[in-house]
């Protein structure tokens, strides 16, 4: 997974959670529940992570640091994401008080599920050289 | 090859899940949208936010139900306009919401039919408030409740607030309005891109329901007229038996007035005597005059700044029965020192339009220690003889007393408690308390008449 993966991995998650995040903000407002909101906005983002991850790692190929790198990316676009600054971005605030607290918690999850998603994903078997050209 | 050729299957049918699963998502935040832009979508857009939230919180989220629609909500019965000469609805209630994060929402059904709804910002961080926070009750604009509390000495809590006036076509869509601001507050904030991103999106796709502005305005103790703390002076002269005042804050009423709320303590026989009470041949049943009473006074000035009206409010309830009785010229009632459910609220109102009346708001006011409020300065520089500020409120101002019920399944209006959470949108995830009045009386220049229009 080089560089320009990662960066198109970010690219992805953070307007992806962001439309998640609006996505449960319009469904749940005529509700009036807040926690409705916030576990709903959860649900979303995580799968829309999730799904997101596995879609752009189908580009990649397998190799170590894979995982890493997709976390990475995942870190990226959590720093990018304007829900994330208030610490209002998954299921933090339902524990603590929106703020640094939830912030962290937030990461952690954030940047879990992202890793998650990577180790599952269906990449591309290691990019080696045909047989002809192999050293040795 | 063969493996090869299956994997690539199998990534293939990855892909179609995944991206399934991501146009799932897509379309469901497009159908939300286009929910809110058809001619039916508020109520179509109730009722799928309404299941959306039964379904991510298993039933257990509080989720205000979708409101009918207004064909259904036609009475089919007969509706009786007058009862012995007394209109219906002349109930004055009180209902208290504490939402989940710690702001109240205090609902007033007014004589006129009219509901007062009063958003504050509680320090309290979400408990159990119950019935409190300076309920100013007003019936045809006159006030004549107030700084109603549920246990006696119990200081308002008020930090910050709006009041909104609404009639009852108008009180559904400003509570849902209310609600929303606050489902905002907790996913976006108060303030912020994120909060400008969620109010930008939800008034584009006609979901939100935003807040009218307030008809009345408060802010926390310590703010003065100006908006300047260093304005309000507060001696810690006031006289024997009566604390110092503090400022509770002020209030920007509907008719450009200005209300001060200041806040002190009355205790004892030498409190009572330092605000004009002859204490001699009180009889005090079941409370001791050795109690103290809580004292509100707001002192209300014009746009010039001219003084026009100072009013006290005491709650008599447990201990401060006695004291608040004497000093309100009220009965000394010993069933209000031991009910928990029931309370008293005297109030002494007296238009400074006159000498004499100026003179003894001046005398009252010094009397609690405030030697100036904003620009006004008291002109008042030291106690004189009896202040008589009841008396002179009994003689040519407005004394009242109201009895109000506080632990019973308060009859909102017409509607049954429950029943009128239910049809305000408030949520189970808020608590809930309530007040109604159960009698009230008025002092007619002679003796203690009963208040009809504000009697249950």
């Amino acid at each position: 997974m080089d560089l320009l993966l990662t960066l198109r991995l970010a690219a992805v998650l953070a307007p992806g959670a962001l439309v998640a995040w609006l996505a449960a903000l319009l469904l749940t407002l005529s509700a009036g529940s807040p926690t409705a909101t916030v576990l709903l906005r959860t649900l979303l983002t995580a799968v829309i992570l999730v799904l997101l991850t596995r879609l752009v790692m189908r580009g990649a190929y397998d190799g170590p640091g894979l995982v890493g790198r997709a976390a990475l990316a995942g870190l990226l676009a959590y720093l990018v994401s304007p829900a994330a600054w208030a610490g209002r971005a998954l299921l933090g605030q339902l524990l603590v008080d929106p703020g640094p607290a939830s912030y962290a918690i937030d990461l952690v999850v954030w940047v879990a599920l992202v890793a998650i998603a990577a180790r599952t994903a269906a990449v591309r078997a290691p990019a080696v050289a045909p047989a002809p050209y192999r050293l040795g | 090859m063969g493996g090869a050729d299956e994997r690539r299957q199998h990534e293939r049918g990855a892909a179609t899940l995944e991206t399934t699963g991501v146009a799932i998502i897509a379309a469901t935040l497009v159908l939300a949208v286009m929910l809110a832009a058809l001619p039916q979508g508020t109520r179509l857009a109730e009722t799928y936010s309404y299941w959306v939230c039964q379904v991510v919180t298993f039933g257990q989220g509080g989720c205000a139900p979708p409101s009918s629609a207004p064909e259904s909500r036609e009475p089919t019965e007969p509706c009786v306009l007058t009862q012995d000469g007394v209109e219906r609805n002349q109930e004055i209630s009180v209902l208290v919401v504490t939402v989940a994060d710690g702001r109240r929402i205090e609902i007033q059904q007014l004589s006129n039919g009219e509901y007062r709804v009063s958003v504050t910002d509680s320090s309290s961080g979400g408990a159990a408030v119950g019935v409190g926070g300076g309920l100013t009750v007003t019936v045809n604009d006159t006030t004549v409740g107030g700084s109603a509390s549920a246990g006696a000495g119990a200081s308002v809590d008020i930090r910050a607030g709006a009041v909104y006036h609404a009639d009852k076509d108008e009180i559904g869509g400003l509570m849902d309005a209310l609600l929303q601001d606050q489902v905002k507050d907790t996913v976006a904030g108060d303030r912020g891109p994120l909060r400008w991103i969620a109010d930008q999106i939800t008034d584009i796709t006609g979901i939100s329901k935003n807040l009218p502005v307030p008809d009345e305005v408060y802010a926390e103790g310590g703010i003065s007229l100006n908006a300047s703390a260093e304005a309000t002076g507060l001696t810690d002269h006031a006289s024997a038996g009566v604390s110092a005042s503090k400022v509770l804050g002020t209030r920007v009423n509907r008719d450009g007035t200005t209300t001060v709320y200041l806040r002190s303590e009355i205790s004892g026989e030498a409190g009572l005597q330092s605000l004009g009470v002859d204490t001699d041949g009180l009889e005090f049943q079941g409370a001791a005059l050795e109690g103290s009473a809580e004292l509100v006074t707001a002192v209300t000035f014009d746009s010039e700044g001219n003084m026009v009206q100072v009013s006290a409010t005491a709650t008599a309830a447990g201990s401060s029965s006695g004291i608040a009785s004497a000093l309100f010229g009220g009965s000394t009632d010993a069933g209000l020192a031991n009910q928990q459910s029931g309370m008293r609220i005297y109030q002494a109102s007296l238009d400074t339009d006159n000498p004499a009346n100026q003179a003894a708001a001046q005398q009252f006011l010094l009397a609690q220690g405030v030697s100036s409020l904003g620009a006004w300065s008291n002109p008042a520089l030291s106690a004189v003889g009896n202040i008589g500020f009841i008396q002179a409120a009994m003689a040519n101002g407005t004394v009242t007393q109201q009895d109000y019920d506080t632990d019973s399944n308060t009859v909102f209006g017409v509607d049954v408690s429950g029943e009128l959470v239910a049809e305000l949108g408030v949520s189970a995830e808020v608590k809930t308390d309530s007040m109604s009045t159960t009698g009230a009386q008025y002092w007619d220049g002679t003796q203690w008449a009963n208040w009809e229009a504000c009697s249950a």
